[in-house]
């Protein structure tokens, strides 16, 4: 229910935001609600546009949250293990409801198991306050 | 900067509609959850009463998420960064953006909420291209406004789809205004 969603006014991030996911409504709402809360935030529509603006030496990242499956060529495991790889900095989120390779998950994120989607607003935003507070 | 506290163009109706988008996170979030459904009958059947239902009051509605609604913009660019900017830079001025990467999206996002402007790019993968989906739209939605923007096309070549056609390259504070003064109702050339 909206009355359990924090109030967005009383949070003071001012991380950016990578959403990967593959449906235009899922990445318009996250990402409305995200920016609400004052995160900075930039959308992809798949893995491809993902790496688009990871390499990009002009954005900086600080939380991925991809969808697994994504469209295209590239999926959220294999984004996962491209940003463990190459951009170790960044936390990433992975979230679904594959029936495969949970236990993966677990180990490419930094607090697995996956999240599960449909997304809980108040669980992605915990989520994240908690992987960017150990760093 | 145009503020969020007010609409200063009085977009084309919808108000509701951009309440539920809005504040209706826990369905549009679920949406997954309910695959027989349309976009808009899930908005329907979820609504959140604390939120935006039709008839409320603004004083029943949620206080912190809930605020009329600026003008919304829809841009469909296949090049996330240069979508990216542009959306920043709308966003910035006041407006709320949707970003679709392709034709499909754009028809995705037309169908589930209410949009003032559509923002196209020509060049795109998917069923259509940006000249077809601005066709599409001028024949389904008129009162929708319609910039094209593209490095292929005359000007004349999006007469009678489009209300304005912007060349590439472009600088994006131009693109904006573009659209600041299509949604304002002023009198404008339809090519810079």
């Amino acid at each position: 229910m909206l009355s359990d969603l924090p109030n967005p006014k009383a949070l003071s991030p001012s991380k950016t935001v990578l959403i990967v996911d593959s449906e235009v409504i899922v990445r318009m709402t996250l990402g409305d609600y995200l920016r609400n809360c004052g995160y900075r935030v930039i959308e992809a529509a798949n893995g491809e546009e993902a790496l688009t603006v990871l390499k990009d030496a002009d954005l900086s990242v600080d939380v991925t949250l991809a969808e697994v499956e994504l469209g295209g060529e590239i999926d959220g495991f294999q984004l996962a293990a491209w940003i463990r790889s190459r951009r170790p900095q960044i936390a990433v989120i992975l979230a679904g409801t594959p029936t495969r390779a949970a236990k993966a998950a677990g180990d490419l994120c930094e607090e697995g198991p996956m999240m599960s989607k449909p997304y809980d607003p108040q669980l992605v935003v915990d989520r994240m306050k908690r992987l960017l507070a150990a760093r | 900067m145009m503020g969020l506290a007010s609409n200063p163009y009085g977009g084309a109706g919808g108000a509701e509609t951009r309440w539920v988008r809005r504040c209706g996170l826990g369905a549009l979030l679920n949406l997954k959850a309910s695959p027989s459904f349309g976009f808009r009958d899930a908005l329907r059947r979820n609504f959140n009463p604390k939120c935006g239902e039709v008839g409320l009051t603004s004083e029943q509605r949620h206080p912190d998420l809930c605020h009329q609604a600026a003008p919304t913009v829809l841009v469909v660019e296949d090049e996330v960064l240069i979508r990216m900017a542009l959306a920043a830079l709308l966003r910035d001025e006041g407006f709320t953006v949707i970003e679709a990467c392709n034709a499909d999206e754009a028809l995705v996002a037309l169908s589930a909420t209410s949009i003032d402007l559509l923002l196209t790019d020509v060049r795109m993968e998917g069923s259509m291209d940006g000249l077809d989906l601005a066709a599409k739209v001028r024949s389904t939605m008129p009162d929708l406004k319609i910039v094209v923007v593209s490095g292929h096309l005359a000007p004349d070549e999006t007469h009678g789809v489009a209300d304005a056609f912007v060349p590439k390259p472009y600088l994006a504070e131009k693109v904006v205004e573009r659209v600041k003064t299509i949604l304002s109702g002023t009198n404008f050339d339809h090519a810079f």
